[in-house]
């Protein structure tokens, strides 16, 4: 009633449209699903089969046979301590830069060259830094050297500090300075204004960025292929384990890559109302 | 039902339906004595429940519509 009235042809395209391009979007993993459940004769049969006896043995061969959540565990410990390094440091150098303009700017886009080049003309030197690192004494106790997840969070970090810096910096800058100045005026400190009017203000903001770091961090392939071995791999190098020399298990790659987003997938169905409110928090300026 | 909201509770009821794949495989399959009747059963329980999902998203989406369309009606009323 309330609407601009269309035409049904209209519609009809529009709603088309938007099916196909999300359909493509979805089928990948909709396949990845399905093959997931069908046993070993049916995987790879040309027509591919829509109709066979779903069974869970790939589930079975991924998570006991080749003890998949193993993998799981490193990930997660590795990405959620590399999302915290992340978020806290990201979030008090996106407000330093927001609030008091720190470097003018240079700093800020000197920042920003560094996610300019590709992971990959940074792999060697890491690879170098963290070798020779792990042979010390320190870096043994802290658990920085290669195949040691230590290696992995530092990594991450330096990787995905620059976008959360980026999009941390305009949260920031949508908050009135003058809540900052009432506050002070109220006799609050500097970090306690932080902690009690910015901080909460830019909640939804922090944790868009928590979780698309969150994201990056489970989903990164190159670091933890090239800076691990067995013991700090992640599910991304797990899966890549089913590539065999007799040939490639299709079924329990599946259930692996399956295993794999599920976590994830459900974590963002459940912040999917935060996400929704962080981007588009400060959308509207004054 | 707006286009976004039902693509997003399609999606949580294919979610549903492969959740009921997963709980019927590894729980439920042990208890049939025959593998294609446990298939079939399985597929109309989790088409159900992903269907029943999906129509209670539907129905909760056009009474929220109608009571913002009749919240915006009685402003409007009242500015007039």
């Amino acid at each position: 009633m309330l609407q601009r009235p269309t035409s049904f042809a209209t519609e009809v395209l529009r709603y088309g449209l938007i099916v196909l391009v999300l359909a493509f979007i979805v089928f990948p993993i909709l396949w990845m699903v399905v093959t997931s459940f069908k046993p070993p004769q049916d995987v790879m049969v040309s027509p591919p089969r829509f109709l066979f006896t779903p069974t869970l043995d790939n589930y079975v061969h991924a998570i006991w046979e080749k003890n998949f959540l193993f993998y799981i565990k490193n990930t997660l410990f590795i990405s959620v301590t590399s999302t915290v390094l992340v978020v806290v440091a990201g979030a008090l150098a996106a407000y330093s830069f927001a609030r008091y303009n720190v470097g003018d700017g240079h700093i800020l886009f000197f920042i920003l060259s560094t996610k300019m080049f590709p992971a990959i003309a940074v792999i060697l030197p890491y690879f170098l830094i963290f070798r020779d690192t792990g042979k010390t004494a320190v870096g043994r106790f802290l658990g920085v050297g290669l195949d040691q997840p230590g290696a992995l969070i530092i990594s991450y970090t330096m990787f995905n500090l620059p976008f959360a810096i980026w999009l941390l910096v305009s949260f920031f800058q949508d908050i009135p300075r003058e809540l900052e100045h009432s506050a002070r005026l109220d006799g609050l400190s500097r970090m306690k204004v932080l902690r009690k009017v910015v901080f909460p203000l830019a909640a939804p903001g922090i944790a868009v960025t928590g979780v698309f770091t969150l994201i990056f961090c489970w989903n990164e392939f190159l670091f933890a292929y090239i800076l691990t071995r067995k013991t700090a791999s992640t599910i991304t190098v797990g899966v890549e384990s089913f590539f065999t020399l007799q040939g490639i298990l299709w079924g329990p790659v599946a259930a692996a890559a399956t295993i794999s987003v599920l976590p994830m997938m459900a974590f963002v169905l459940l912040m999917q109302r935060y996400m929704v409110r962080g981007l588009t928090f400060g959308a509207v300026r004054g | 039902m707006s286009f976004s909201q039902a693509w997003d509770a399609g999606f949580r009821a294919v979610l549903i339906y492969i959740g009921v794949v997963f709980a019927w495989l590894g729980l439920v399959e042990r208890y049939f004595g025959s593998q294609s009747v446990s298939v079939v059963v399985m597929n109309v329980v989790a088409v159900a429940l992903a269907l029943a999902f999906f129509l209670r998203a539907r129905s909760r989406a056009v009474a929220e519509r109608a009571r913002a369309e009749a919240e915006v009606r009685a402003l409007m009323e009242e500015a007039v």
